[in-house]
């Protein structure tokens, strides 16, 4: 991961999980946080994100790095809707369309997603 | 005659596995997936996606949507499971233009073109194919994934993205002048069985390392083959059934400290028996194998293609793998200079530097390996060494023409080797 500045990303997250804590997700905010994310910890634009790109190829992520996402997954961009992101799983993502539909459909709990 | 007829056997079924990925046409158009309009619907739209991004059945099937998702497509769970697939695709092309969505905007969408980019560009066709031979088997929610069968040229490479790896390569040439025919293969055909373990998380700071790692039984058949007609005692033969055991281990760094993006290590303990295609001869032995797969910043990788920076396309391919092998001959053959009952055990090193100088997607690539073997137990000059120099072109993803120079020693049958071979190299 990246050494940028996060803290004005991490605290848009913070606050938006305590002024709904019965918030529920729906994919498009799903996916506009993905590529955010990755934009954050590879420093890159958000429009440089796009969803075909191969994590490993095109953004230049090892699998230790794709590992390490989950404390950004669990802990930051997807904390408000108790995401639980599981290594294992996130090594296999191929490109960020893939990353994007295994953050909705396996890390965020079903109660959370619309 | 029985070799020849091996060898042809072999050939066949390369081809036939060659003919299972698509040649013709490529990457689908998405004219060919547009109704009775002009435009794309949505549900034409999905189709072209899947088949566009290759995107498998069995990717498709082990999507899990939620109820009111599937609701929302009417109670069709496959239609559910198709758009989940290919959500994002729809999402990010319904944010940079407005429908209905005519063929020529979809084919910029996805080529990242602008549609007045791809009316000039209409006559180009896509390069690369990417057919699939078989998918891997894995139940929902178990920790075991089998298959598939994979085409490589070296067992170990079982994991790689085919990007990353040689494939198996045939050769065939006919000297007219001189009469003669020489056929050549090198090849593995394996299986991996893979295991994940538990991964753990031990705590909930965004920039900790995870750990995790991987296990694998990876069975495979390693061939090599070299047969000049006219001329038996040049002849090369090499049949190895091996039994891998694979462990992969993330390792836990303190980026801050030492600069390392990530660490892991790969190892392989293959036992393994080797002998000829009529079976002549007999060597058993293991072969130990270590390969550290190492990041440091974004700058420098080991292991797969990597791009010397950002503003170069040109991608470089480094490997470093140390290891210990022992052999045991226990019947001499005709392709084995050793005697029986000769053992050999030593330090193996193997250096690999490919270069793509114009970029990842651009079929020129080049290699060149550097095998070293140290035997503890040779009464003389025990080093024996290896040249593999490579250049290939990879006229379709998985089907490239490769020239290669192979010159140095045969390490486990300790014969010289000086071969030149231009052939079809095929990775599945």
């Amino acid at each position: 991961m990246s050494n940028g500045n996060y803290s004005s990303e991490l605290n848009t997250w913070t606050i938006e999980k305590a002024v709904d804590s019965d918030y529920k997700i729906d994919f498009r905010t799903v996916q506009k946080r993905t590529k955010r994310m990755i934009a954050f910890d590879k420093n890159l634009s958000v429009s440089d994100v796009i969803v075909s790109k191969s994590l490993s190829k095109d953004l230049m992520y090892s699998d230790q790095d794709k590992a390490d996402l989950k404390g950004y997954i669990d802990n930051f961009f997807f904390r408000d809707v108790g995401a639980v992101a599981k290594v294992s799983d996130l090594v296999e993502a191929s490109t960020v369309s893939d990353l994007i539909l295994r953050i909705y459909t396996k890390y965020i709990p079903d109660e959370n997603v619309i | 005659m029985r070799n020849i007829t091996i060898i042809f056997v072999l050939t066949i079924t390369l081809f036939f596995l060659l003919s299972l990925t698509s040649f013709a046409g490529n990457k689908p158009s998405p004219d060919e997936f547009q109704g009775s309009n002009n435009f794309l619907e949505e549900n034409e739209l999905i189709q072209f996606f899947l088949a566009y991004y290759d995107i498998s059945y069995y990717f498709v099937h082990n999507i899990s949507p939620t109820q009111s998702f599937i609701d929302e497509q009417g109670g069709d769970i496959r239609r559910a499971k198709e758009k989940l697939a290919v959500y994002s695709y729809l999402v990010e092309l319904s944010e940079k233009y407005d429908g209905p969505y005519a063929p020529t905007v979809v084919l910029a969408f996805v080529k990242n073109k602008t549609p007045s980019e791809i009316e000039e560009e209409l006559a180009v066709e896509e390069e690369y194919a990417g057919g699939i031979l078989l998918q891997p088997y894995q139940k929902e929610g178990s920790k075991w994934r089998f298959g598939p069968v994979l085409f490589r040229q070296k067992v170990e490479d079982w994991n790689k993205d085919v990007d990353d790896i040689e494939g198996v390569s045939v050769s065939y040439a006919d000297n007219r002048l001189k009469e003669n025919r020489t056929w050549s293969t090198k090849g593995s055909l394996s299986y991996p069985i893979q295991f994940f373990s538990e991964f753990e998380g031990d705590n909930k700071e965004s920039r900790v390392s995870y750990n995790y790692s991987q296990k694998a039984f990876v069975p495979a058949i390693n061939w090599k083959y070299f047969d000049l007609s006219d001329d038996d005692t040049k002849d090369v033969e090499e049949l190895t059934f091996l039994a891998s055991f694979f462990s992969s281990v993330s390792h836990k760094i303190d980026r801050e400290r030492n600069g390392l993006s990530s660490w892991r290590s790969d190892f392989y303990l293959s036992p393994f028996y080797s002998t000829d295609f009529d079976f002549d001869g007999d060597i058993i032995g293991v072969n130990f194998t270590y390969e550290p797969v190492i990041q440091y910043g974004e700058a420098f990788q080991t292991s797969s293609w990597h791009r010397f920076s950002k503003s170069l396309p040109s991608t470089y391919l480094f490997r470093f793998i140390p290891g210990l092998s022992y052999s045991h001959v226990f019947t001499e053959g005709p392709f084995i200079k050793r005697e029986e009952n000769d053992d050999s055990f030593g330090i193996t090193t193997s250096f690999e530097l490919g270069l793509k100088p114009f970029g990842q997607k651009t079929p020129w690539e080049f290699k060149t390996v550097y095998n070293l073997f140290y035997d503890f137990t040779g009464e003389d000059d025990g080093y024996f060494n290896r040249w593999d120099i490579k250049l290939s072109y990879w006229f379709l993803e998985k089907t490239g023409l490769t020239l290669e120079y192979t010159d140095g020693d045969d390490f486990l049958k300790k014969d010289s080797v000086d071969l030149v071979t231009l052939g079809l190299q095929i990775r599945l």
